[in-house]
């Protein structure tokens, strides 16, 4: 998705030729410092789809999608649960990989226990975090994202009243 | 046709069991994901469809009858199709926690969705032409969304 979008941007910025020299350098340098690297981090399933939901906050930055489906996103991590909490190091693994790669600014998710490794790691390479509570959680937070507390920087509910009991932030909701 | 699912990841074989009786009573076909494979008499099976075919389906389906997992609730309501839920419950073993039922407390009442605790009550709502979801986005996404976008700047 990303990819397509910098080609894309590529091709419009050079295809004035010299006539818009100056437009291609002012491209260039707003990229620099305004165009941020994303990584959006979910789950297959409604981790994903509430994840899509919200894509449109990633208008204008550069976007890498993880899922555990190899059908979905730009990277496929491994599946960990509390059950197999162990698989979590291949996640881990994968995902610190992933992180060299693309380098984010921002990481983003919406759950479940592979994207609160992600929001751990994060932290690590000093990148912005972003947690994003299931909606499916009307009650409670999730146990990740509770345990997501101290790594995200915006720790967020899509329910109002958890909002009021546990502290989290509630700003909207994806239903 | 009806498509029933009860998402990838854990069984759900009062939902299946009760779905696949009806299917033996009613006219219309139902098509079953089950997550795990299982013995059906009366329902075509699939066991985990690929996301491709899961948007097939749902796009020529009637109705949705579904576990209360947020994938089916956005997906259905993407594709306005109506959806019953049945929430899962902890005390049956079938699932870790009683979130589901939290979901349906919170989701029921909205246009095109309906909520069952009795399996038995299915019989007679699948029958019914249901209204469909609103798929319009709502105030609660934007709110979402532009706090998201302020964060990431």
């Amino acid at each position: 998705m990303g990819h397509t979008q910098a080609g894309v941007n590529m091709g419009v910025m050079f295809k004035g030729g010299a006539f818009n020299l100056w437009e291609t350098v002012r491209g260039i340098a707003m990229k620099k410092t305004k165009t941020k690297r994303v990584l959006a981090v979910a789950s297959m399933g409604g981790h994903w789809r509430q994840l899509n939901e919200m894509t449109d906050a990633f208008e204008g930055h550069e976007v890498r999608f993880v899922s555990t489906s190899r059908e979905l996103g730009d990277y496929y991590v491994r599946d960990c649960s509390r059950t197999q909490w162990w698989l979590g190091f291949i996640t881990a693994a994968q995902l610190i990989w992933i992180m060299i790669r693309v380098r984010p600014h921002v990481v983003v998710s919406t759950g479940a226990l592979p994207g609160l490794v992600a929001i751990m790691l994060a932290r690590l390479i000093r990148a912005r975090t972003v947690w994003i509570d299931s909606i499916a959680n009307a009650d409670e937070m999730s146990l990740s994202g509770r345990l997501s507390r101290p790594f995200a920087e915006l720790w967020l509910t899509q329910w109002p009243s958890v909002s009021a009991r546990t502290g989290a932030s509630y700003a909207g909701a994806v239903l | 046709m009806i498509f029933v699912t009860v998402g990838t990841q854990l069984p759900f074989p009062r939902l299946i069991d009760a779905m696949d009786r009806l299917a033996g009573r009613i006219n219309e076909p139902i098509l079953a994901q089950t997550g795990v494979a299982c013995s059906a008499k009366n329902l075509i099976v699939e066991p985990v469809m690929s996301e491709e075919r899961y948007r097939h389906v749902l796009g020529i389906s009637r109705l949705v009858v579904s576990h209360a997992g947020i994938g089916t609730v956005i997906a259905a309501r993407d594709a306005e199709k109506p959806l019953i839920l049945v929430p899962r419950r902890a005390e049956l073993g079938e699932h870790r926690n009683d979130h589901q039922i939290g979901t349906v407390r919170e989701l029921v009442g909205r246009q095109g969705v309906k909520a069952v605790w009795d399996t038995d009550e299915l019989a007679e709502l699948v029958t019914q032409e249901l209204p469909p979801p609103v798929a319009a986005s709502g105030p609660a996404l934007d709110g979402l969304v532009s706090r998201l976008r302020n964060f990431i700047g």
